[in-house]
């Protein structure tokens, strides 16, 4: 069986935030879809109908929370509600995989837990749809 | 997955830190500053894939002093240079032993795919 071409442990990825690469506070960064289908199962076995709708995304992050100038926390806390350009590439380089979007910025945990990493986790909203492609 | 051409990315990947020299095997003589790769476990992964965990020895300078202020400045360079073939997830300051003496090192061990 040949291996899989391709696969990743990700790492050495790019994650720009209205053009500012917050790769290096960050552990998770994932789009996440959200895409419903409905199925009805008529009498006739074999009229299965499927109505599949339109994915909503999430983009899932969690990391360090930076609480002073150029963190990440500081950053979402300042923009509250307000839109983000994100470009999120999971390997750098030319002719990789990119997914170019926009999320609402929302409130990050401020404070932690005593002898641990400060840290914080947040699921954003995207407003629209990802626009995947390849970096040039 | 394929190692092959692995050992040789990661010397090369090392060498691009100042003062270090990657070998994709053990050197002969061992100076400061030289580094090469071992091969720890495979584990598979999913499907055809298997987790590659390497040790990457580094000879340091042999006073204790500058060892540590040798590694204080290179942990972050090293980490960015093994970067696109690893993700470093510790280093660990360890004596090599030769017939000379025990050397001073570090072992940084990384995971790659």
């Amino acid at each position: 069986m040949p291996a899989a071409a391709g696969a990743h442990i990700y790492r050495n990825a790019s994650v720009e935030i209205d053009e500012v690469e917050y790769a290096n506070q960050l552990t998770t960064a994932r789009l996440v879809p959200d895409q419903p289908v409905q199925t009805m199962r008529t009498l006739d076995p074999t009229g299965t109908l499927q109505d599949v709708d339109t994915a909503t995304w999430m983009f899932e992050i969690s990391g360090l929370q930076i609480n002073i100038a150029g963190g990440l926390a500081k950053a979402l806390r300042d923009a509250d509600g307000g839109e983000l350009e994100i470009i999120l590439q999971p390997k750098v380089g030319s002719a990789q995989a990119t997914a170019t979007f926009t999320v609402r910025a929302l409130m990050p945990a401020f404070g932690g837990e005593q002898g641990n990493w400060l840290s914080s986790e947040l699921s954003l909203p995207v407003v629209g749809q990802p626009v995947f492609g390849v970096s040039a | 997955m394929s190692l092959v051409g692995d050992r040789t990315a990661i010397a090369t990947a090392l060498t691009t830190v100042d003062e270090v020299t990657g070998y994709a095997s053990k050197p002969k003589i061992l100076r400061p500053g030289d580094a090469w790769p071992l091969l720890g476990p495979l584990d598979r992964a999913g499907g055809m894939s298997f987790t590659a965990t390497w040790r990457v020895f580094l000879v340091l300078p042999q006073d204790e002093v500058t060892a540590s202020e040798w590694l204080d400045s290179h942990v972050e360079p090293l980490v960015d240079a093994l970067l696109p073939v690893g993700f470093v997830d510790q280093f660990l300051p360890v004596a090599v032993t030769t017939e000379a003496g025990d050397q001073l090192a570090v072992q940084i061990t990384m995971r790659s795919e």
